[in-house]
């Protein structure tokens, strides 16, 4: 597994547990709105991640630029 | 409460010896930004900077292990200071941190061994140490004026601090070197080594807002 | 019971983002259609903006070798975080304006992680950059202290309450709305403040930051875009447009418009130059209000 794919993996863990967590224990409104701003984007970008097509190239995950 | 209408919801205070802390909403998003910031400082592994060299192949700025040690202790320094800055209800203590925070930042570049980023340090330095002297004076100034230094004292009552304040307000531009000083620390900005830097700018910036607080609180 | 109350309150949260951000990629499309449509090209379609966004949403991405993880991601996802509590903050909850500086000094920060954090010298350059126009920029903020003599509150609900009675604060205070403007600008793309995403560093900050990391920051844009003209139209205009929906669209529209022809018809500041403009109408808003608290 590529660290990108490790990354991708591990954001939508932490988003997906606090999204549980705002739902179980945060009362006030806007403690839960400013809950889920923290939260989204970790579930968007592991979202973004599972979506990324997979690479015809031999190395996985290693795209040919100046400083690979 | 007086300062709600500047802070958002007042939650309280805690009587911590001398020192008060207070939350509002504002000091408790702004203490939680920069205690996570410092998480992250103290996870992230330094970036290599690369750098073009003429009629050369490119070069690696690699930061080493025992300068990121000691710029990394800074910087966790750096960033407790900031978070606890944003909490405190007293004008000395905020000095104080104010003061810790100036000196952190020197030592978060002072282990870059480049000379321009040392120079940059040394002419910040002599800034931040002139400033102190605006800043802790401007504070005796307002206990000699008023009898008290809590923040929430100073915003019950309307006291005459009008110069008392503006000379609070160009100790602290000089301490954090923001707008008129700024020519030094942006040189320092360009040393290797981007979790630590970042801090520095981080701590600078969220002091600023936190001055405006006060600054509006107070009267 | 409370588990329900609590979902309904993310699914308000996250359509109140979606809106945003739909409203937002919108009116920037429809800024780079006048920028066009001013240089005589007839320019992409409204909705390039949000295409662009999805297509970079599922385009591969790899770390640099020469990246800071997990700094290099984590400042793009606290991108989106920056805005979307600022468009709660603001928009939504109308709480103090204080937090909301806050939040814009947090921007500053993500941009100037992401040119550092990835190692790259077109990153680095972007970086201290926008620490330089920081250093121009916060001080615009003396407009809160200016708004702060007047209506004795920060609270925005409390401003747009001031200006129900009072009439629009724009013609009492016509420069600090300038200052305010000129902030509004200088955070356009293509305006003649834009150093950081200055063409000869070919991206600014953004160089090393590409697919689904682009993505996010193109999305956080557009967040930010919608909150920082709304912010505008209730500070200074209020409650006239700012109770219906469909007038503060119309008066983000008319903003948005405005910005375009500016950006469109000046060339990009240098460094200095752009900063220096930016200290001088600064330091200005500061005299503005030392004269106003003296007064």
């Amino acid at each position: 597994m590529t660290p990108e794919k490790k990354s991708g993996i591990i954001s939508l863990i932490i988003g997906l547990l606090g999204f549980v967590w705002i739902i179980l224990y945060l009362k006030s409104a806007f403690l839960i709105y400013m809950g889920t701003a923290l939260f989204t984007p970790f579930i968007v970008y592991g979202f973004g991640i599972l979506l990324n097509p997979n690479t015809r190239r031999k190395d996985e995950g290693q795209i040919p630029f100046r400083g690979w | 409460m007086f300062i709600d209408p500047i802070t958002g919801n007042f939650y309280g205070y805690i009587p911590f010896g001398d020192i008060v802390f207070y939350l509002t909403d504002f000091s408790v998003i702004a203490f939680l930004v920069a205690l996570f910031f410092t998480l992250v400082v103290y996870l992230t592994k330094p970036e290599k900077q690369l750098e073009a060299q003429i009629n050369d192949f490119d070069k690696f700025n690699i930061v080493s292990l025992k300068e990121l040690k000691i710029r990394r202790l800074m910087a966790i320094i750096c960033g407790i200071s900031t978070a606890f800055a944003m909490l405190t209800g007293d004008l000395f203590d905020y000095a104080l941190f104010l003061a810790v925070i100036g000196i952190s930042n020197i030592g978060i570049v002072s282990a870059v061994k480049k000379e321009w980023v040392l120079n940059a340090a040394y002419q910040y330095g002599i800034i931040a140490m002139i400033s102190s002297l605006p800043l802790f004076g401007a504070a005796g100034l307002i206990l000699a004026k008023t009898g008290t230094l809590s923040i929430l004292e100073l915003s019950k009552t309307a006291h005459d601090i009008f110069y008392q304040k503006i000379i609070y307000a160009v100790g602290m531009v000089g301490e954090t070197g923001i707008a008129p000083f700024y020519a030094a620390k942006a040189e320092m900005f360009k040393a290797p080594g981007a979790p630590y830097i970042l801090m520095i700018h981080l701590s600078s910036l969220l002091i600023i807002i936190r001055t405006a607080e006060i600054l509006l609180s107070i009267h | 019971m409370d588990a329900i109350l609590s979902i309904k309150y993310i699914i308000g949260a996250l359509s109140y983002t979606l809106y945003a951000f739909i409203i937002g990629g919108l009116l920037l499309g429809f800024h780079r259609k006048i920028v066009a449509r001013v240089q005589s090209r007839p320019g992409p379609p409204i909705i390039q903006y949000l295409i662009h966004t999805f297509k970079f949403y599922i385009k591969e991405i790899t770390f640099p070798i020469t990246a800071g993880n997990p700094l290099y991601l984590f400042v793009a996802l606290m991108d989106i975080m920056v805005w979307m509590s600022a468009l709660f903050v603001g928009v939504v909850f109308e709480s103090s304006l204080l937090i909301l500086i806050g939040l814009y000094v947090l921007q500053k920060i993500v941009e100037h992680g992401c040119g550092l954090s990835s190692g790259s010298p077109y990153g680095k350059l972007g970086g201290v950059r926008s620490v330089f126009s920081a250093a121009a920029e916060v001080p615009l903020f003396a407009v809160v202290g200016i708004i702060y003599v007047i209506t004795h509150s920060l609270m925005i609900g409390d401003i747009i309450n001031y200006q129900a009675i009072n009439g629009p604060i724009l013609f009492k205070l016509p420069f600090a709305a300038f200052a305010f403007f000129i902030l509004l600008v200088s955070k356009a793309p293509k305006s003649p403040f834009g150093i950081v995403k200055d063409k000869c560093i070919v991206s600014g900050y953004l160089t090393e930051h590409f697919g689904t990391l682009e993505s996010i920051v193109l999305i956080s844009e557009a967040v930010a875009w919608f909150v920082l003209l709304w912010l505008f139209i209730a500070l200074f205009i209020g409650p006239v447009l700012i109770s219906s929906p469909i007038l503060t669209l119309i008066g983000m529209v008319v903003l948005t418009f405005i910005i375009s022809m500016i950006c469109a018809i000046t060339p990009l500041l240098t460094p200095n130059h752009s900063v220096m403009l930016q200290i001088l109408i600064a330091s200005l808003t500061v005299i503005d209000l030392l004269y106003r608290v003296i007064h």
